[in-house]
């Protein structure tokens, strides 16, 4: 999230330094005390804690969400076949660490106006068609066919069945438009539809026995959840039938459903929110450089890196063999031409689209142009912020904030020095190196890549020193040299194993992880590892999750 | 602009000659005198709330001299035109209170006096020490005083922005309570179209849409009421806040034989570009100054950026491209070239106030213009980027509160707590019993030497 700009300079930590040497994560998947980072699920249970007790079905508490913005818009693709960003006129969406999720605060006075200004703009674009919307054409433009279209078209809105009682408010509001047309009335259905607290919201209402405080969801609600999980939009015809027929009430018929959505194409999206927010690229399109110093940095050059993250992440998760070591420590990517040549890459593309980069410069995620782009200054590269990120994003740690009363400034260009060397401070003096040897070590790994991710061995003419070290990083700790070494590192580590699991955990559920959700996260964990670290195979086994099929039930 | 200044003279009492806008209301007669909340014929008195992040450079903004015979600094030079009806308040402090980092919880701070939540809203916390925060605790200023005063325009508050994106308390200083932050509308066009928009509309079409609107909230109520029966307690709030506000629109509805001439816009362009902020920035201006001046609403702000830091977002426009305005803010008080580029910049934030004070001082109202029958109070997060202070925080008032407060002055303080002058804020609006203001508030008394 933004905060994490807000360490740009950030210096005195202190209690960094006491942290270090606290205990280790949690038995329940959360964190314990202290800053060692992982500890998701982790089989290992300190000395003095109970054992996981997975008898009885237990699950955290979600609060009542309303879409997210890419939400909003695939589900007006998908229901509508209107392209664009239409939410762009609806409020931001509030950030959960890494992860839109609109989950605290009430909509307010203006959001609704807005919700009602972009449904009435929808609308009328899309009866331009009304043959190919209602499905009827000429006379057959009736009270019977509007009838068939608030069914139908009500039912994907809503993500299930429309009540007969919800159907006569809708058919009123046809009836009293309907003399001015056909297309006029079901204009009205259509914007009223949208603005619906039963579309904007992810209602999960299904009674629950009395007296019982987990209760299974109902079909569509596993339906909606499902689809937004592996698609970011709103079931499509398929799911929901398969949610009527009961397919969905069980784990096979669900991951039936659930391999189905990650073989669409539709399954781009999903993939492509995740990895932008997880990685911290959701703002790249808006991030400025200096014009002098990196002219290519363009809006074209900026969707390029965009969309190398999201093809790359797409092809090895759907396509690729799956495996989050892949994802982080891959040679080769795919990506469009001017991203390439930022590269130098000469290799012809494969026919699976993928070009293969020089081995010693490139793996993975990391190391590519969008990440090193975004966690960079406008005029320099930034071993602070890309040491925040990894820190972060990657071990899931949390830092303290920074304190307000410290003189925080960064050192200043230096045309005769490099840029760890500016940073050196930050090691040498005790006041800031409580908290910078947890991110500095890690971000001159970086050095290699400037403000834009070019690769580069020296900097003003001096050699660039790669040599960095995860310090306080679990069983990852240890020294590396240049980023690549360091992908690979984190590519195979526990610690980053386990973070990718509970950031996984928290953008399929809107949530984050609570006590109550150990032992999902156990078995999630579990089935990580049996697959060898298949991210896939990590999605299929949390869409078929307790914490994913069931909720809490509150008063 | 132009069909602005010169059609809307009196707007309370001519704008029913201009024309029927869906946005606006005739719950508010304009023939009839206005009456406060206390039954007294009162002015039209506005509030306006102005925002621009990461304070100031304080040498640059001070201005020099005495009470009355000060010299505006250079950062408020372009205030120059108004400077007989401005309180340059000097020397303030914001009791920075609670959780969250400086730029986060400094905005909501500003107008609400009280800190942020202190829960896990935001971040999962390692539970030693790690960041975590919530919403604001409590409301601002403006949304108290809506409560107690009771307004009838249309719009009980309108919050505009530039670039003001992001869903965090570092984005959001108006609160209607704990938790619940009011967004800013960051697109004037959008806005405009919303609020003025429905010029060259015969009566017939207006009559048509409010119709189609009115049935259209009705079935959205239905929904919203049948859901208060399911939805589970801790839900409660937003299916209960979403009816409010559908029920707030159906009430602008009822009567609509209101409005007035909107302001020219220009071209739309891209609001979340960067380089076309003085653009967007422009026509919000207009767009604000109009919405008061046709009676939308008495209570307006503005939220230039966020508190939260502007990465990667440079000042094109005014020849900086190669440092963040945030970093710039980090460098050391010996840096003179970061001093003259943040210079520039908050020079740049002062042309701004001007502007939206230009335009309200256009307006002939009563015997003055509208500027003096407001309360426009610009203020920022911190005092000062590299140290994170929350001392001798730059804060300008303009205009006079109709005749309550006096003006051209450079007004000296030592460290008073901002608390004070929200108390004159509410006491200047009509609130005379307000003596605290804000839950960091540990005194009483409005801002002496002020009123």
């Amino acid at each position: 999230m933004r905060t994490s700009l807000a360490f740009a300079a950030l210096s005195l930590l202190t209690s960094c330094t006491a942290q270090l040497k606290g205990g280790g994560g949690g038995a329940d998947g959360t964190p314990g005390p202290g800053l060692t980072p992982g500890g998701g699920g982790a089989s290992t249970i300190p000395p003095g804690e109970k054992p996981l007790d997975c008898s009885k079905t237990q699950v955290a508490s979600l609060p009542l969400l309303r879409l997210t913005r890419e939400q909003y818009d695939n589900s007006i693709r998908d229901l509508l076949g209107i392209d664009g960003h239409p939410s762009l006129a609806l409020a931001a969406d509030e950030k959960l660490a890494a992860f839109y999720s609109n989950s605290i605060s009430p909509v307010s006075r203006l959001s609704v106006e807005q919700y009602r200004d972009v449904a009435e703009d929808l609308a009328v674009t899309a009866v331009k068609q009304v043959d190919t919307l209602a499905g009827c054409t000429g006379a057959d433009q009736n009270a019977a066919c509007a009838d068939k279209f608030i069914q139908s078209f009500g039912r994907r809105a809503f993500r299930r069945p429309v009540s007969a009682e919800e159907a006569a408010r809708y058919r009123g509001l046809f009836d009293a438009n309907v003399a001015r047309g056909f297309s006029e009335g079901i204009r009205v259905v259509l914007q009223t539809l949208l603005q619906s607290p039963n579309f904007v919201y992810h209602l999960e209402l299904t009674p629950a026995p009395a007296g019982v405080a987990v209760t299974p969801l109902g079909g569509y609600e596993v339906a909606s959840r499902l689809s937004f999980a592996l698609w970011d939009s709103s079931p499509d015809v398929q799911l929901l039938d398969a949610a009527g027929a009961g397919k969905l009430d069980t784990k096979e018929g669900l991951r039936a459903e659930a391999e189905r959505l990650l073989q669409s194409d539709r399954a781009r999206d999903a993939l492509a929110s995740f990895h932008l927010q997880w990685l911290g690229l959701d703002n790249l399109l808006d991030t400025e450089k200096d014009p002098q110093l990196f002219p290519q940095f363009t809006a074209s050059l900026k969707g390029a890196m965009r969309n190398e993250a999201v093809s790359f992440a797409d092809f090895v998760i759907r396509r690729g063999d799956g495996r989050l070591a892949t994802l982080l420590s891959a040679p080769f990517t795919v990506a469009s031409a001017d991203v390439l040549s930022l590269y130098g890459a000469t290799a012809a593309p494969a026919a699976d689209g993928t070009v293969q980069l020089d081995p010693t410069q490139r793996a993975g995620l990391l190391t590519q142009s969008g990440f090193l782009a975004a966690h960079a200054h406008a005029n320099q590269s930034s071993p602070v912020h890309r040491g925040l990120s990894v820190r972060k994003n990657l071990l899931c740690t949390d830092l303290p904030d920074p304190p307000a009363n410290v003189n925080n400034n960064p050192p200043a260009p230096d045309p005769n020095a490099t840029t760890r060397q500016r940073f050196e401070q930050h090691r040498t003096d005790p006041t800031c190196a409580g908290c910078h040897q947890l991110l500095d070590p890690i971000g001159v790994g970086f050095e290699n890549y400037d403000a834009v991710g070019r690769y580069r061995i020296t900097e003003n003419g001096l050699p660039i020193d790669a040599a960095g070290e995860l310090v306080s990083a679990g069983t990852t700790s240890g020294t590396f040299t240049g980023a690549v070494e360091l992908a690979k590192k984190l590519s195979t580590s526990p610690e980053v194993r386990a973070c990718v699991q509970k950031q996984w955990f928290r953008f399929s559920l809107g949530r984050f992880e609570g006590p109550e959700d150990a032992c999902t996260l156990k078995s999630l964990s579990d089935d990580f590892a049996a697959s060898d670290f298949d991210v896939k195979k990590l999605l299929l086994s949390l869409v078929t999750s307790d914490a994913f099929r069931y909720r809490k039930v509150q008063p | 602009m132009k069909a602005l200044q010169s059609s809307v003279r009196n707007p309370r009492v001519s704008r029913r000659a201009l024309l029927g806008g869906l946005g606006v209301s005739a719950a508010l007669s304009p023939f009839l005198p206005l009456l406060n909340a206390h039954g007294q014929e009162a002015q039209p008195l506005r509030l306006i709330l102005w925002f621009t992040p990461h304070g100031t450079v304080y040498d640059n903004w001070k201005p020099s001299g005495g009470q009355t015979d000060f010299t505006l600094s250079p950062i408020l030079k372009p205030l120059e035109p108004y400077r007989a009806k401005l309180n340059i308040l000097d020397g303030l402090r914001i009791q920075a209170d609670g959780v969250g980092a400086p730029h986060t919880k400094g905005p909501p701070l500003l107008w609400t006096g009280s800190p942020l939540n202190n829960d896990m809203t935001f971040t999962r916390s390692d539970g030693s020490g790690g960041m975590y925060y919530g919403w604001n605790s409590a409301p601002s200023l403006d949304q108290i005083l809506i409560g107690k005063l009771k307004p009838t325009t249309p719009y009980k508050s309108l919050e505009f922005g530039v670039r003001s994106g992001g869903s965090h308390p570092g984005s959001r200083m108006i609160y209607t309570g704990t938790r619940t932050p009011l967004a800013p509308e960051t697109n004037p066009w959008a806005a405009f179209k919303r609020l003025i928009g429905d010029i060259g509309k015969t009566t017939g079409e207006l009559e048509r849409i409010r119709t189609e609107r009115r049935s259209v909230l009705d079935v959205l109520g239905s929904e919203l009421t049948s859901l208060q029966g399911k939805i589970s307690s801790a839900d409660k709030l937003k299916i209960d806040q979403h009816l409010a506000a559908v029920r707030e629109i159906e009430m602008r509805l009822q009567n609509s034989n209101v409005a007035c001439q909107g302001p020219v816009l220009g071209t739309e362009v891209d609001t979340n570009k960067a380089s076309n902020t003085p653009v967007v920035m422009d026509a919000m201006v207009s767009l604000m100054a109009a919405s008061l001046s046709c009676g939308l609403t008495d209570f307006a702000s503005m939220q230039y950026r966020v508190g939260e830091n502007d990465g990667g977002y440079l000042y094109d426009w005014l020849g900086i491209t190669d440092l963040e305005h945030h970093l710039m803010t980090h460098e050391a008080d010996t840096n003179m070239t970061a001093k003259g580029e943040l210079t520039k910049i908050y020079t740049w934030y002062a042309e701004m106030f001007g502007k939206f004070l230009a335009k309200l001082d256009a307006i002939p109202e009563g015997g003055g213009t509208m500027l003096d029958n407001s309360l426009v109070v610009w203020g920022s997060e911190l005092g000062k980027g590299n140290s994170h202070s929350f001392e001798k925080m730059p804060f300008v008032v303009a205009g006079g509160a109709a005749g309550k407060l006096k003006t051209g002055r450079y007004l000296q303080f030592n460290g008073v707590e901002h608390n004070r002058l929200l108390v004159s804020m509410a006491q200047l609006m009509g609130v005379p019993e307000m003596d605290k203001f804000g839950t960091t508030d540990t005194k009483t008394g409005n801002l002496t030497g002020f009123m």
